[in-house]
C-alpha cells in the first residue's frame, strides 16, 4: 500500500505530466531539464532550431540566471541589464529580438497554460513582441486546473501594495486568429512558436 | 409597409438570392459548432452542470448593485480614473476629450463589443481621431467599413481574396491572396502603428470587483501589445460584466471559450489592475475605467430583459440558430448580431433597429446552446411583440395564431375542409389573402377527434401512476391515432391516463409572432387545468415535443409562480417517460426493418432529450437507427415554413436545404421524427416517406395489459 506522501507524489506526477500533455495539444514544445546542464542545452537547442539571431530575457529568477545565460550565449540581452536605457530603446531591444526568453510563476495542467506575472509591461513584450517565444516554469508550480491559477491570481493582486499591482497573464500557446476563412493561423501579432522548458531542478542559491 | 420592415424584406431577399455567400456562411457556423461539439467530447464536460454554475454566478453578480461602486473604489484606490457613462454618448465624449487632453492622434483597440455598441470608432474618426481595431477581424471589417458579421468572428463572411484585397489597401501595397502573405503584411503594419500610439483601448470580459481587475480574454494577442505599449490604457466595459470574486472568474473564462471557439480558455487571459510602468518608467502611463450603462439598469430591471445581461458573449446563439446560418450577421443584425443581439439592439440601439427579430423562428436552439441559460427566445417574443406593437402584426401570423380555431373548423367540416385545402384554386387564393404558402403540404383533419376515441379504453388502473395525456393540436384534430396509441402504451404500463376535455393548445404561435398577452392566457388556463392533477401526482405527457417545450421552458416564464414550476417538473415527452420500460412492451415492427430508419431530432426536443428516447423506441421495436442532422434546425419552426414569401417558406427551404442534402445522402427510404411540422418539412424538401415513431410499431392490443 503507497503511504500518503507516496501518493500525494503520485498525484503531483500526474499533474506535471497532463501540463506537458495540455501544453503538446495547444503546440507548446516542452522541453524538460533535471540539471543546469539541461537547461542550457535545451535553450540552446531551440535556438539553433530557429537560427535566432538575437535574443532577449526577462523576469528570469537568479537562481536560473547562469543555465539561462549559459544556455542563450554571449548575445543575449537580460531585460534587467539594461536599467540605464529608457523605455523606447528598451522596447527596441525586444522588438528586434528575434526569441524573448520570460519566466511563468505557475503553469496549469489541465488547461495548458503558463501563467506570467509582471510588474513592468517591458517584460510582459518580452513574451509578446518577439516571434519565438520561451518560458521557463518550474515544475514544482504546476497546479491542477485554472479555477487553483485563478484563486493564486487573487491573492497575488490582494497581497500586493496598491501602486504595485502585477500584470498577470495566462499563455496557452501562439498567437492565434481564425480570421481568414477560419483556418488556425499562427503568429498574427505575438509569437509564432511557443516553448515550455519545464524545470525539475530548484536553481542555484542566490550569488 | 414600415420602412425599417421594408429594408429587412430587401436585405433577406438579396441574401437568400446569393446562395454562394449564404453557403460559405452557413459552413462557418457549422465548424464553429463542430469544434464546441468536439471539446466537449474529448473533454467529457457536462454542459447542463456548467450552464448551471454559470448561471448562478452571472445572476448574483448582476443582481448585487453594490459591484459596481465596488469595484469602482478598487480601481481608484489602485490609482485608476473611473467614468461612469450613463450613455454611449457619455462615453464617447469621455474618452474623445481624455484623448484630446493627451494629444493622441492614434488609438488602437483590442476587440470590444462595448465599444462597437457605443459606435467609438467612428465617432473618433469625425473629431479627426485615428482609432484603429488590431483584431485582425476587426481589422478587416473596419477597412471594409462593414460591422461585424458574428461577435466573435467579425469577418467570417470574407474571402481570402477579398481580405487581401482590404489589407492590401490598409498597409498601401499589393498583398497576395494567400494565408502567410496576408499576416505577415498585418503583422508588419500594425506593430509599427502599437509602437507608436498613443492610447490602448480595451474592453473587458470580466471585472472583478473585490480587486478591481479586468480581464481580457484574446487569442491573438494584440489585447496585451493595446494594453502596454501606448502611454494611456482605456477600459471601457459594460457594467454587467463585474463579478465579486476571484472564485467566479475560472468558470466564466472556461465558459466563454468552451461555447465561443471551442478551446478550453483562449491563448491569452490577461488580467490588469493598473497601468504598470514600461522599463521603469512611470511617466505619463495613466488608466481610465469607463464603466457603461446605455441601458442595462433599465434592462436589470425588467423582468424580460434582465437575462440578456447574463450574455458573456460567446457568439454559440449565433452559430446555432438557424436563420442567422442563412441570412449572415448583417441582415440578422445590427451592430450586435444574431439570437442574443435581437435584445441588446432593441434595448441599447432602439425598436427601430431591431426589426431582424421577426427572422428568428422560435426553434428554441440558441436557448439550449447557451452556456448561461439565457431564455434568448423568450426575450425575442417580447421584442417582436414591442416591433408588432409599432408597426403592426402580419396577416398570415394572426392567421397562424388563429391554429387552434382553425383546427376546430376545419376539424368539424372534415373531410369537405380536406377537399379544400387540396385545390389549387383554394390555395391560390389563401397565399393572396392570408399569405399560406401555396406550395407547403398542410396537414389533413380528422372528424373524429381523439377524446371519443378514447372513450372505449376505459382510464386504466393506475397501479404503475397517473397520467394526464397533453394532446396539442396535432395528436388530437389531425393524427388522433398517435394519441391512441400513445394512451394505449400507458395503459398496458399500468397507467392511469385522463385527458381533461377543458386543454387547450399549447400555444406556441404566440411565442413565435410575438403576442406573449394570448400566450400567457392559453398558458394561464391550461395551468388551471393541469393544476389539481398536478397536486394530485400525476405526470404530464405529450407526444409534441414543442407541447413539452412549452409546458417546461415557457409557461414558467409566463405564468411566474410554484403552479407553473410544478407543470414543468411533472412534463415530459412521450418517449422520455417510458423510456426505461421500452423493453417491458415487446414492441413489433409495423414496417421491414432490413433497412435503417432515418431519425431526425425535432428543436424543442433537443433541450429534453436530444430524440434519445424515442430512438430507443425504434431500436427497442427492432429497427436500426440512423440519426440525420446537421446540429441545428430542419428550418420548418412549427408555422414558419408555411407561411409564403421570404419570412417564411423561402426562408425555411433554405435553411431545410441543408437537412435535405444529408437526407438524400444517406440513401434512406423511411425518415422517423416525433414532430409533426419536422415531419411535413423533410416528406416536402426530400420526398421521403416520414412517419411518426408511434406508427413504426404494429398497433397494441386496445385492453390488453401488455402487447
Amino acid at each position: 500500500m503507497q503511504s500518503p506522501a507516496g501518493s500525494l507524489e503520485a498525484e503531483a506526477d500526474a499533474v506535471r505530466k497532463k501540463f506537458v500533455v495540455s501544453l503538446g495539444e495547444l503546440r507548446v514544445t516542452v522541453f524538460q531539464a533535471s540539471s543546469e546542464a539541461e537547461t542550457a542545452e535545451a535553450l540552446r537547442k531551440i535556438l539553433l532550431s530557429k537560427e535566432a539571431k538575437s535574443v532577449v530575457a526577462a523576469g528570469v529568477p537568479s537562481r536560473y540566471r547562469d543555465a539561462v545565460g549559459a544556455g542563450l550565449g554571449a548575445n543575449a540581452v537580460f531585460l534587467e541589464d539594461l536599467h540605464r536605457k529608457n523605455a523606447s530603446e528598451v522596447v527596441e531591444v525586444i522588438a528586434r529580438a528575434d526569441v524573448g526568453v520570460t519566466w511563468a510563476t505557475l503553469g496549469v495542467a489541465n488547461e495548458g497554460a503558463l501563467m506570467e506575472v509582471v510588474y513592468d509591461d517591458s517584460v510582459k513584450l518580452a513574451s509578446s513582441l518577439p516571434l519565438v517565444s520561451i518560458v521557463l516554469v518550474e515544475s514544482s508550480s504546476v497546479v491542477p486546473t485554472l479555477a487553483d491559477a485563478m484563486l493564486e491570481v487573487g491573492r497575488l493582486i490582494r497581497e500586493s501594495p496598491k501602486d504595485r499591482k502585477p500584470v498577470i497573464s495566462f499563455i496557452s500557446g501562439p498567437s492565434k486568429t481564425g480570421d481568414i476563412e477560419m483556418r488556425v493561423l499562427y503568429g498574427v501579432h505575438g509569437p509564432h512558436s511557443v516553448y515550455a522548458v519545464v524545470l525539475d531542478w530548484p536553481g542555484k542559491r542566490s550569488r | 409597409m414600415k420602412e425599417e420592415r421594408k429594408v429587412l424584406l430587401s436585405n433577406l431577399d438579396r441574401a437568400l438570392k446569393d446562395k454562394d455567400a449564404s453557403e460559405k456562411f452557413w459552413n462557418s457556423m457549422a465548424r464553429a459548432r463542430e469544434n464546441r461539439a468536439t471539446l466537449v467530447r474529448k473533454e467529457h464536460l457536462d454542459i447542463h452542470a456548467m450552464k448551471e454554475t454559470n448561471r448562478a454566478i452571472k445572476i448574483r453578480a448582476v443582481a448585487d448593485q453594490g459591484l459596481v461602486e465596488e469595484f469602482a473604489t478598487k480601481v481608484r484606490e489602485n490609482g485608476g480614473q473611473v467614468y461612469f457613462a450613463k450613455t454611449g454618448e457619455d462615453a464617447v465624449r469621455y474618452v474623445l476629450d481624455l484623448a484630446k487632453k493627451q494629444g493622441a492622434e492614434l488609438i488602437v483597440k483590442a476587440k470590444s463589443l462595448t465599444t462597437d455598441e457605443i459606435e467609438f470608432t467612428a465617432e473618433a474618426e469625425k473629431e479627426g481621431i485615428r482609432a484603429l481595431e488590431t483584431d485582425l477581424g476587426e481589422l478587416i471589417i473596419q477597412v471594409a467599413g462593414e460591422r461585424p458579421v458574428h461577435l466573435v468572428m467579425p469577418a467570417a463572411h470574407k474571402s481570402v481574396k477579398e481580405i487581401a484585397q482590404l489589407v492590401s489597401k490598409a498597409v498601401g501595397r499589393e498583398v497576395p491572396p494567400e494565408d502567410q502573405p496576408i499576416l505577415k503584411a498585418v503583422r508588419g503594419y500594425l506593430r509599427e502603428l502599437f509602437l507608436t500610439a498613443d492610447m490602448g483601448m480595451t474592453g473587458a470580459n470580466i471585472g472583478v470587483a473585490e480587486t478591481g481587475s479586468i480581464v481580457i480574454e484574446t487569442n491573438e494577442g494584440n489585447g496585451r501589445l493595446v494594453t502596454s505599449l501606448p502611454k494611456v490604457h482605456v477600459v471601457v466595459m459594460g457594467m454587467e460584466k463585474i463579478v465579486p470574486t476571484w472564485a467566479d472568474v475560472a468558470q466564466l473564462v472556461k465558459g466563454h471559450s468552451s461555447s465561443a471557439t471551442g478551446q478550453k480558455m483562449t491563448v491569452y487571459v490577461s488580467v490588469n489592475t493598473q497601468h504598470v510602468p514600461l522599463a521603469g518608467s512611470s511617466e505619463g502611463r495613466e488608466y481610465h475605467v469607463v464603466i457603461l450603462d446605455n441601458g442595462r439598469s433599465r434592462m436589470r430591471d425588467d423582468p424580460w430583459f434582465s437575462d440578456a445581461l447574463n450574455c458573456i458573449r460567446c457568439g454559440a446563439c449565433m452559430n446555432v440558430c438557424p436563420t442567422y446560418g442563412i441570412a449572415g450577421g448583417h441582415v440578422f443584425g445590427y451592430v450586435y448580431p444574431g439570437p442574443i443581439g435581437i435584445p441588446w439592439t432593441a434595448e441599447v440601439h432602439g425598436l427601430d433597429k431591431a426589426t431582424f427579430a421577426h427572422l428568428c423562428v422560435a426553434c428554441g436552439l440558441c436557448r439550449e446552446i447557451c452556456p448561461v441559460d439565457i431564455d434568448i427566445p423568450g426575450m425575442i417574443t417580447k421584442v417582436k411583440e414591442r416591433e408588432v406593437a409599432r408597426n403592426g402584426q402580419f396577416v398570415v401570423n394572426e392567421f397562424f395564431m388563429a391554429s387552434e380555431t382553425l383546427a376546430k373548423v376545419a376539424s368539424a367540416t372534415a373531410p369537405l375542409s380536406n377537399w379544400f385545402l387540396r385545390r389549387a384554386a383554394a390555395r391560390a387564393l389563401m397565399q393572396a389573402t392570408v399569405g399560406v404558402e401555396k406550395r407547403r403540404t398542410l396537414p389533413a383533419f380528422t372528424r373524429k377527434r381523439l377524446r371519443p376515441r378514447l372513450a372505449p379504453l376505459g382510464t386504466g388502473t393506475g397501479a404503475s401512476g397517473k397520467v394526464v395525456f397533453f394532446p396539442d393540436i396535432h395528436a388530437d384534430y389531425n393524427q388522433p391515432q398517435l394519441g391512441v396509441r400513445a394512451v394505449k402504451i400507458l395503459l398496458a404500463l399500468g397507467y392511469e391516463v385522463r385527458v381533461p376535455p377543458e386543454l387547450r393548445w399549447s400555444g406556441m404561435p404566440y411565442m413565435s409572432y410575438g403576442n406573449t398577452t394570448k400566450a400567457t392566457e392559453v398558458a394561464r388556463k391550461n395551468l388551471e387545468v393541469l393544476a389539481p392533477y398536478v397536486d394530485g401526482g400525476y405526470s404530464v405527457v405529450a407526444t409534441e415535443p414543442t407541447a413539452v417545450y412549452m409546458l417546461r421552458e415557457v409557461y414558467p416564464k409566463l405564468v411566474p409562480g410554484a403552479q407553473a414550476e410544478a407543470a414543468s417538473r411533472k412534463s415530459f415527452s412521450f418517449f422520455g417517460f417510458v423510456e426505461d420500460r421500452v423493453g417491458t412492451l415487446g414492441l413489433r415492427p409495423s414496417r421491414s426493418t432490413d433497412a435503417p430508419i432515418g431519425f431526425h431530432i425535432p428543436c424543442h426536443d433537443r433541450a429534453v432529450s436530444s430524440g434519445r428516447p424515442a430512438v430507443g423506441f425504434l431500436q427497442a421495436a427492432g429497427y436500426k437507427v440512423q440519426v440525420v442532422e446537421n446540429g441545428t434546425c430542419c428550418g420548418m419552426a412549427g408555422t414558419v415554413g408555411m407561411k409564403h414569401g421570404d419570412l417564411g417558406y423561402n426562408l425555411a427551404m433554405e435553411v431545410g436545404d441543408h437537412l435535405f442534402r444529408l437526407f438524400r445522402e444517406s440513401g434512406l427510404k423511411l425518415v422517423a421524427t416525433e414532430s409533426s411540422v419536422c415531419s411535413t418539412q423533410i416528406r416536402d424538401g426530400v420526398g421521403l416517406e416520414v412517419i411518426h415513431p408511434l406508427d413504426a410499431v404494429e398497433e397494441p392490443p386496445a385492453a390488453s395489459s401488455t402487447f
